[in-house]
């Protein structure tokens, strides 16, 4: 899709890595915030992830290949950030985004044990459940962009789910004044 | 009890949610950084570091008595009563003799180096040397002129290179000038300058033959054509501005299911993408062994070296033998 752009970034072409940059940036901040559920983590993730992107292009063998390439290192950089950072995130109450298609509304209450339930996902998890239900990558893509075998991401997305919905069912037996922090 | 579609519509509409845009001062960001950072060199091969710091020191230290060997040999070799003679001015403008490598690899069997005429090279000067531009070492957009490589290295030469080209040097032994990224047909096109002291004994392992290859120019040519897996002409014997050498084609597998490493210089291992191809001139020039290698990447069914790509290659020259 970009192939153009990725052979002139290629040969050191900075202005066609800006306009690259711009054309894949928002995605991956999309990806690297749900994630990370952190804006300013996620941020710094996806300028590390666009950095190194541009120093090693030229590892790059094949370039259709630039998103999916791009992806993995956003998800390196991510993992790197969280490790970086682990600091105690504010349970930040998110606002449905203007533009946004979704059919389905959460109530307050949904998005505010869904914050908690998916924070308590380990970031490999998050990851899965990521690329799979955001994106909209099958399981055997979802290995592919994240360099795991089929078999593991299809039992990360398993997991992740039967996890995502016990902690939402534990959530949701807890009286709402013993939640601790999460992060 | 929520049911697992239930948690999976769930999990979609959550994540529906939230930013969808990086903030205009985070691209800003990346630009300003971008610009001074230097790109990985990989034209011809990836970076596979194989010194240590302390082996680093010690190449540089063997570099500058290389270079100081050189330039001894350059200012004026002794005759038998151990006068020192002057040296010759150097005559870029000499006619290159050009090789005849295997017309299954090798695009240019032409007598004398022909240049692109859609290229706009400048005039050759009468002497480079002095007014030649320098090759950055940290890499950067080239200017259409004559360049001379950046100091270290142990042997002065001088080439042409035209408008939208770009230095990407990877070290003082492995300098390089890569081609404009606005020709196709030049993608990952190069030409590179380098002191070679070794091949791979395996192009799928990182490693040095052992013992290491011997210091002559056919040395190294039948240890590049004798690489595993690759095709390479028959080393052929060349002469550029008196300086005796020689030129083969070497050119990757189709496929491969490892990285493909070929030459070692001082401080990395040198490696190729597959279907890439090398036109290679080894040359002796005052005891000091220099490669010079014009990489670049079959367009279709043309394995032909690109005209641009082979203007620049075959401008290269070397004060007089």
């Amino acid at each position: 899709m970009h192939r153009a752009l990725v052979d002139r970034a290629k040969r050191g072409d900075a202005e066609a890595f800006d306009e690259l940059a711009r054309l894949v940036g928002d995605e991956c901040m999309a990806i690297a915030f749900r994630i990370l559920r952190d804006v300013d983590q996620a941020d710094d993730a996806v300028q590390s992830a666009l950095i190194a992107a541009w120093r090693d292009l030229r590892t790059l063998r094949d370039p259709d290949r630039f998103t999916a390439w791009l992806h993995r290192i956003l998800l390196n950089e991510c993992y790197a950030e969280a490790r970086r950072r682990r600091r105690w995130s504010a349970n930040i109450r998110l606002l449905p985004t203007p533009g946004n298609d979704s059919s389905d509304v959460l109530t307050v209450n949904d998005r505010d044990q869904l914050e908690r339930a998916f924070r308590r996902l380990t970031l490999e998890q998050r990851s899965v459940l990521v690329f799979h239900h955001y994106v909209g990558l099958t399981a055997e893509q979802v290995a592919d962009r994240l360099g795991i075998p089929v078999g593991t991401a299809k039992s990360r997305i398993h997991h992740a789910t039967i996890a995502l919905r016990a902690s939402l069912e534990a959530d949701a037996r807890m009286p709402a004044n013993s939640r601790g922090r999460l992060a | 009890m929520t049911e697992r579609r239930d948690t999976e519509r769930l999990i979609s509409t959550f994540l529906a949610e939230g930013p969808i845009e990086l903030a205009d001062r985070s691209y800003e960001a990346v630009r300003d950084t971008i610009e001074r950072t230097r790109q990985r060199r990989v034209i011809g091969g990836w970076n596979f570091p194989v010194l240590s710091t302390s082996a680093q020191l010690v190449f540089v230290a063997s570099a500058i008595v290389i270079a100081f060997v050189a330039a001894v040999g350059l200012v004026g070799p002794r005759d038998t009563t151990g006068q020192v003679r002057p040296a010759a001015s150097p005559s870029p403008l000499a006619p290159s003799p050009s090789p005849t490598p295997s017309p299954s690899l090798a695009p240019s069997p032409s007598p004398t180096p022909s240049v692109s005429p859609s290229l706009t090279l400048p005039p050759r000067p009468e002497s480079p040397s002095a007014s030649a531009l320098s090759l950055p070492l940290d890499g950067g957009s080239l200017q259409a002129g004559t360049y001379q490589l950046a100091s270290g290295f142990p042997v002065p030469l001088t080439f042409d290179v035209p408008a939208g080209w770009t230095a990407c040097t990877e070290s003082v032994v492995e300098q390089e000038v890569c081609a404009s990224a606005d020709n196709p047909a030049l993608a990952n096109a190069g030409v590179s300058f380098l002191i070679v002291d070794n091949v791979v004994a395996d192009p799928c392992v990182n490693e040095g033959l052992v013992p290491q290859i011997g210091p002559t120019v056919d040395d190294l040519a039948a240890a590049i054509a004798q690489l595993d897996g690759f095709q390479a002409t028959a080393p052929v014997a060349i002469s550029v501005d008196g300086h005796s050498g020689k030129e083969l084609v070497v050119e990757a597998p189709d496929s491969s299911s490892c990285d493909l490493f070929t030459w070692l210089t001082a401080n990395r291992t040198n490696g190729v993408g597959v279907r890439e191809i090398n036109r290679v001139r080894i040359i002796d020039v005052g005891g000091v062994r220099v490669m010079i290698a014009a990489a670049w990447f079959p367009v279709g069914q043309s394995h032909d070296q690109p005209s641009a790509l082979k203007a620049v290659f075959e401008s290269v020259s070397f004060p007089p033998g």
